[in-house]
């Protein structure tokens, strides 16, 4: 049975049920490595050029772990996944960049770019698929049965929860204490991978604070939030992440937002401003804290900011 | 006599106050921390007691600062808080209809927006601690002055330079190429005031709304030229209150004041312990590849207190044995 590995990093937590059911269902073996750590973070920092961000550093790692453990890397170059909207630099540059580590099995590599076209995605699945499968037919049963796998893994977060997979705890219910409810905007890489967030919904849940994010917001709405903004935003997760603030900033009982991103990310550098300038503009005006991460491992540093936000919240309900 | 103390345990400074039921200070005391906060929080504590008036009893304790986890274990604290909060509660205790509070410390600057003496907005610097005050410490001993003689030169300087502020090494650059073309000390001392409070309003006070009236704390409001600085700069007064420099460990005595009347009663289990000898030592956990930095304390070679551990391994076996 042929190994696939996938890093657990990135474009993983938006795509993980898709991927792994897919190749699972072409009867390969999927290898997912595990959550995040410091030694992947060590490892993954050696083979990547400098000045790039935390989140691309822990990809490497991860590929770094599975390296020796699987026949095919499976490592997509996602340029687009809407039309005329891309992704990141850096998500398209992957591929080409993991050339650094040595000793890689075989790369899986196909570049993902729906900015022009729809149907050549078919094109890509039968060309992974190929590696696995000689029956177009089989190939693409496998895609349409993990693609069901993957609206129900979105769907979890349309009807406001976390999807069971991403191991997000839930509030203690039984308590007495009041529930406050706030956004987190982030990506969904860093906010669900809880050595980058610092746990941080974990530390939100433990204050009995509920948390909506981005995910949770569905595609229309998005679109029809950033409406407002003259031009275009061409970024896709910044155009949910401004569409998905704007619609909680509007929405009753959501008290504040939590900002999370990576030092030196360029999409989040404009996404960030563009997102505190409309909340900001807005008619009601609720509270933002920014947090940045990257490779700081002290704690102390993001515990003062969320105890101190809980505070602001908590004298603010009165 | 019932009165309250509060400890602030910072990155630079480690700050002592006493108040009594007024929210009066009746005794206030600023040390360096010097990177060994045990020892810092000990001779605060001796120093403290030595001059304490007859007939004072501590009725209640509050920590906050970087290091308020450590002061409560030594001191036993009522309330443990975080600086925003604690700073906000002393500068609406200082002057009441206070609307923005700037605060630079030694690797945090804040600032705090409060609407009728309520936290409607904060922020805090990022990743990085450019611009705040370990950096003006830094230059100053680089031009061989104390910080009272940069501040006092600062005031003196008749066309201050354009330094870049944004990053403390570009600053340092930066300076040093200006120092070499001819510019006076005076002039780069003040030009270096300014870089600092550009860079804080761009990158701390980006997007809030400050209003007068507005408070300037913290170690770093010691320094007129920042203060003149930030004047310029928002062409508002600029209030630096009478304990700019224990304002985190005021609030912390008064939100400790308030946790003992609602309480009842207060945790604090005495001086005991400041002659005790406090240990701490470091390892590293190899239970998984997280290698998580455990940090002990051994309080009179006795394991008190373990910390560091992400996933509560070590930190949960002590608590049980306590």
């Amino acid at each position: 049975m042929l190994r696939v590995g996938i890093p657990r990093a990135l474009s993983y937590y938006k795509y993980s049920p898709l991927w792994t059911n897919f190749f699972t269902k072409l009867g390969a073996e999927v290898i997912v490595s595990p959550p995040t750590n410091k030694e992947m973070l060590d490892l993954g920092s050696k083979y990547v050029v400098d000045e790039i961000c935390l989140p691309v550093k822990v990809y490497f790692g991860h590929v770094n772990y599975l390296k020796d453990k699987v026949d095919y890397l499976f490592v997509p170059r996602i340029v687009s996944v809407e039309k005329n909207e891309y992704t990141c630099p850096k998500f398209m540059g992957i591929p080409d960049m993991l050339v650094n580590i040595d000793n890689l099995p075989k790369l899986i590599g196909p570049t993902i770019d729906l900015t022009k076209n729809d149907n050549k995605l078919w094109k890509v699945v039968l060309e992974v698929g190929s590696f696995f499968s000689k029956s177009p037919y089989l190939i693409l049963k496998a895609w349409l049965d993990a693609s069901i796998e993957l609206k129900r893994y979105n769907q979890d977060w349309l009807n406001q929860s976390f999807p069971k997979e991403l191991m997000v705890s839930k509030i203690d219910k039984k308590q007495e204490q009041e529930i406050l409810n706030i956004a987190v905007i982030g990506h969904e890489y860093i906010l669900y991978d809880k050595f980058l967030s610092m746990n941080l919904l974990e530390k939100l849940a433990k204050l009995n604070i509920s948390v909506f994010t981005t995910e949770m917001v569905n595609q229309k709405t998005i679109n029809k939030e950033v409406s407002i903004i003259p031009k275009k935003i061409f970024w896709n997760f910044a155009k949910s992440a401004l569409g998905a603030a704007c619609y909680y900033n509007k929405k009753e009982g959501i008290l504040g937002f939590i900002n999370i991103s990576s030092f030196g990310c360029g999409p989040d550098s404009i996404s960030n401003s563009m997102t505190v300038h409309q909340l900001k503009n807005a008619k009601i005006s609720k509270p933002i804290l920014n947090l940045t991460i990257d490779e700081h491992t002290g704690e102390a540093g993001i515990n003062t900011r969320i105890e101190a936000f809980y505070d602001l919240l908590k004298r603010r309900v009165g | 006599m019932s009165i309250f103390f509060g400890i602030d345990v910072g990155s630079v400074s480690t700050n002592l106050v006493l108040i009594n039921e007024e929210n009066e200070v009746i005794y206030s005391s600023y040390l360096r921390t010097q990177g060994r906060p045990i020892e810092a929080i000990k001779n605060g504590l001796i120093k403290m007691l030595s001059s304490m008036p007859q007939g004072m009893d501590i009725i209640g304790v509050g920590a906050t600062g970087s290091g308020r986890q450590l002061a409560s274990m030594i001191v036993g604290a009522d309330v443990v808080k975080n600086e925003i909060t604690a700073h906000a509660v002393a500068a609406a205790n200082q002057i009441p209809d206070v609307h923005s509070v700037l605060e630079i410390g030694g690797q945090d600057s804040k600032i705090i927006i409060l609407d009728n003496g309520i936290v409607s907005d904060f922020a805090m610097n990022t990743v990085c601690a450019a611009g705040t005050g370990s950096f003006l410490d830094q230059q100053a001993a680089r031009l061989g002055l104390t910080i009272q003689e940069f501040a006092a030169l600062a005031l003196e300087a008749k066309n201050p330079v354009r330094i870049a502020g944004r990053c403390s090494v570009f600053a340092e650059s930066d300076m040093i190429h200006k120092q070499q073309l001819g510019h006076s000390t005076s002039d780069i001392v003040a030009g270096l005031c300014q870089a600092l409070v550009r860079n804080y309003l761009n990158n701390v006070g980006k997007g809030k709304d400050i209003k007068a009236p507005v408070i300037f704390q913290g170690g770093v409001a010691a320094n007129p030229g920042i203060k003149i600085a930030f004047a310029e700069a928002l062409g508002l007064e600029i209030i630096v209150p009478k304990h700019y420099s224990v304002m985190g460990a005021l609030g912390a005595a008064i939100l400790a004041r308030e946790a003992v009347a609602q309480n009842g009663k207060s945790n604090f289990s005495g001086f005991g312990l400041i002659h005790s000898d406090f240990l701490t030592s470091s390892f590293e956990c190899k239970g998984c590849p997280n290698l998580c930095e455990v940090i002990e304390l051994f309080v009179d070679n006795t394991l008190k207190a373990r910390w560091g551990d992400k996933c509560n391994k070590w930190s949960d076996i002590i608590e049980d044995a306590i």
